[in-house]
Order: C-alpha cells, then structure tokens, then sequence
C-alpha cells in the first residue's frame, strides 16, 4: 500500500512538473509571438512613414491627377492581424499607385528627393518580410502545439486558440528589388 | 621567372637533394668503415653519428633555403600575385602576413585556441566589394595523462583553412551565426557565445538541416537571410568541398572556409605544368568571387553613398 502511495505520488509530481513545463512552453510561444508582433508593428510604421512622405512628394508634382487620391490608412494600437493585414494591402495599393504615377512624371522619378525616399522604402520593405517571417514562424510552432499531444490537451482547458498569419502579397514573398534607374 | 626557369630552379634543387644524400651516405660509410674497422671505439662512433645526423641536416638546408625560399617566392609573385592582380583592384598581397588574430576573436565564432598562425594574406576589391583573406591555422593545446601517469601534450587542430572577410552594405545591428551542419572537420564553435544566443529555425527545411543559425536578434536572422540568400548559401555550401562558418557583423560578412588545407601553395614536387598551376590558382580564387557573385554582394540596394 505505502509503495502504491509513492509511486502515486511520484507521479502526480511529474504530472505537476509536465504541467508546468508545458503551460511554460506556450507561454514563451505566445510571448515570441507578441514580440515578433511588435516587430510587424514597428515595420508597419515605418513602411506608413515613408509612404506618406512619397504621397506628399508625388502630390506636390501631380497635383492634378485622380490617381493622387490615396487609400486612408489607419495603424493603431492593439490591431488584430486581419487589421494589419488589411491596412497592409491599403498600403501596398498606395505604392503601386504612387509607381505609377513616377512612371508617368520622369521628373519625380529622377528627384533626389523621390530617389532617397525610394532607398527607404526597399530597407522597409525587408524589414517587414523579416518581421513578417519571423512572426509566421512563431506562429506555426505555436499553431503546431496547440494540435499536438500533449500540449493540446492544456491548451484548449487554457482556451487557448489558433493565431492568425500575416500574410503577404505573392509579389513581396520574392526579395525585394526596386529598381532604381 | 617563366616555366623553363621554374624547371631549371626545380632540377637545382633536385640535384642538390641528391647531392646532401650522396654526402651524407659517403660519410655514413666511412664512419661506419672507421668502426667496423676498430680505428675508432663505441663512443666516438656514436659521437661522431650524431655530428654526422646534424651536419647532414645543416648542409641539406644551407644548399636548399635559399633555392626554396626562391621557388616560393617566384612563384607566388608569378602565378598568384598576377592571377590575383587580374581579378581584383586595389591588391595588397603579403604571403608572409596573415590576418590578425584580433579580426576572427571580434567575431566570437569559433574557439580561438592556443596557437594561432595566419599567412597567404591579401585584400582587394572585386565589383567594388573590398575582400580580405588569408589561411588560417589554428590549434589547441591538449593535454592528457596516460596509463602509466606520463602526462603528454598534443596539438589539436581546431580551424585550417580559410578566411575571407568582405564588405556588407546591408545595415544590421546583431551578430548572426551560421554553421554548416557538416563537421567533417573538429571545427570548435564558441559555444559559451552560442547559448547566449538565439537558435533560429528558419522556413527552408533543407536549409535547417544543412546549417545552425544563430542570432542575438532573431529578426535579424529574417532580414540577412532572405529566401533567395538561404539558396544561395545551400548552392554555396553544397559546391564548395570544406565546412562553412558565416558571421554577419558589424557590415562584414566573415566566412571560414575549414577544408584543412593552404591555397595558393604549390610544393616542389609536384609537376610544373604552367597550365595546371594557373588553374590552380584561378580555383583558388574563384571560391572567393563565387562569394561575391553568389550573394550578390556587389548590389547597391542598401549602400549609402548610392
């Protein structure tokens, strides 16, 4: 009986410890998680500030042209990643049009002013597919706990569920390659 | 000096080697007369051996240092230096010098061992990327007590090969590791700084299978190792015939080719084939512009001055 009683005990305490070990180690994925966020966070800014200022640049020479009327983006704190991802492609429309209206004013294009912006734009840009993949890859391995045993069994008692990707456009999964003729 | 003098200097060298063993063996064998012949006793025999063993060594070097020492310099100035001066600009080569110790120590990647020796240094440019390289030999001392309690030291090779250090023009602020998988070679990774660091996992399996990386900043890892660079350090990796360590830090990218062997050497023995010892060379130098070539390390998307 006393052995019974050992051994059970031993193994509630392992249980105990398995417990912990586990709950630590979804903790410290959603902790990756939340820090590779802020990293998209941090990119997105960015990615906004420069392309506000090629807004401003490509108004002042094409004051005239539709094609200025710019999405309305919007970053602000605590964003889902549907969110980010949404204000991302309003961005990304933003930029193609800007492109396209350099392509069609030469004398933009071959500014100082647009040329220097240019440059900021393709450090950004990889920027944010680094954040981007550092933050996909967080989420897969945490995705993947959360379906495998026995971490599935903490995570759901926990409520704990699947987390978004943030998604890129086929175009940006390449490197990035502006060019700058 | 072209190849009909490099053969004349070779078969120089030859017949003084020929002519250090006839000396030697001449006077072996009246030593071993004088003996066998009682004219001198066991203690004189073996006094007069081993002036014979030192001065045999101290002829054979006299005759041969300077030749040699001419052979490798000839050759040198007229196969690498040459074939060097073709490919890169602003070259500064010095076989005798080496990259400093303090260069491989700054990038904290590989145990520095207790005897460091470096040579066959030059740097250059190449598509205006400024390279420096060199071989670099680097040991440990390792010391251990056998069964009969004798203590004995060897000397533990840790890294032979070598090292190139090129200019990278992609801003970053963290060091980054990346370890070739495949230690044919007792390559020794700093390992006290690898567990401060982050071990990154990145989306090509192939890649993680090949290669540990690791980061004091795991974004940095994402945004040096793009899915295109990932390539082409596999393609790198698979075409080159050693193990590679890469460290990105501060804008350099040093790698450590280990593939236990000196470039740019050509022994005496081996044949002077004019055509075979600049393909040698070209081979030589060629593993460094593939560097450059396959990383694209000459784009000017992040250069400042652009």
């Amino acid at each position: 009986m006393r052995d019974i009683i050992i051994i059970a005990v031993i193994v509630i305490i392992l249980i105990i410890i398995g417990f912990i070990y586990l709950t630590n180690l979804l903790n410290q994925a959603l902790i990756k998680i939340d820090e590779a966020s802020s990293g998209i966070d941090i990119a997105l800014t960015k990615r906004y500030d420069v392309l506000t200022k090629m807004m401003d640049v490509v108004r002042s020479y094409a004051k005239h042209e539709k094609d200025t009327l710019f999405a309305v983006i919007n970053l602000r704190n605590n964003m889902s990643m549907n969110e980010k991802n949404e204000e991302n492609k309003k961005m990304d429309e933003n930029f193609s049009k800007i492109n396209a209206i350099a392509e069609a004013y030469p004398e933009l294009k071959s500014s100082e002013n647009y040329k220097e912006l240019q440059q900021s734009i393709i450090d950004v840009e990889e920027h944010l597919q680094a954040a981007r993949r550092l933050y996909n890859s967080n989420v897969s391995k945490y995705n993947q706990l959360l379906v495998s045993f026995p971490t599935s069994i903490i995570a759901s008692s926990r409520g704990m569920i699947k987390r978004d990707f943030f998604e890129a456009d086929p175009v940006k999964r390449e490197d990035v390659k502006i060019n700058l003729d | 000096m072209d190849i009909k003098e490099f053969k004349v200097l070779k078969r120089r060298i030859i017949l003084k080697i020929i002519f250090t063993i006839l000396i030697a063996i001449i006077l072996f064998v009246g030593l071993t007369y004088l003996f066998l012949t009682k004219k001198i006793n066991d203690f004189i025999f073996i006094v007069l051996c081993i002036v014979w063993f030192f001065l045999s060594i101290f002829l054979g070097c006299s005759l041969l240092d300077n030749d040699m020492t001419i052979f490798e310099y000839e050759y040198k100035r007229t196969f690498v230096y040459n074939s060097l001066n073709k490919i890169f600009t602003n070259l500064r080569y010095s076989p005798s010098s080496g990259l400093d110790q303090s260069t491989i120590e700054y990038t904290r990647m590989i145990d520095i061992g207790d005897r460091y020796h470096s040579n066959d240094y030059f740097e250059g440019e190449y598509k205006s990327v400024k390279v420096k390289q060199a071989d670099v030999h680097i040991e440990e001392k390792y010391v251990y007590v056998d069964e009969d309690g004798i203590p004995h030291t060897e000397w533990r090779t840790i890294f032979r090969g070598k090292w190139f250090v090129f200019d990278y023009n992609k801003p970053f602020n963290n060091r980054l590791l990346v370890v070739e998988k495949k230690l044919i070679y007792p390559i020794k990774i700093n390992s006290y700084e690898i567990d401060c660091y982050d071990k990154v996992e990145l989306e090509d399996t192939e890649f993680n299978r090949m290669f540990n990386v690791y980061a004091e900043d795991s974004h940095d890892a994402f945004y040096l190792l793009t899915p295109s660079v990932i390539e082409k350090i596999k393609s790198l990796a698979k075409s080159i015939n050693g193990t590679l360590v890469l460290c990105f830090v501060n804008n350099e990218l040093h790698v450590g080719l280990y593939n236990n062997r000196d470039s740019f050497e050509h022994k005496i023995y081996q044949t002077l084939n004019e055509e075979k010892m600049r393909n040698k060379v070209a081979k030589d130098i060629k593993v460094i512009t593939n560097f450059i070539d396959e990383l694209d390390l000459d784009n000017n998307y992040f250069r400042k001055e652009v």
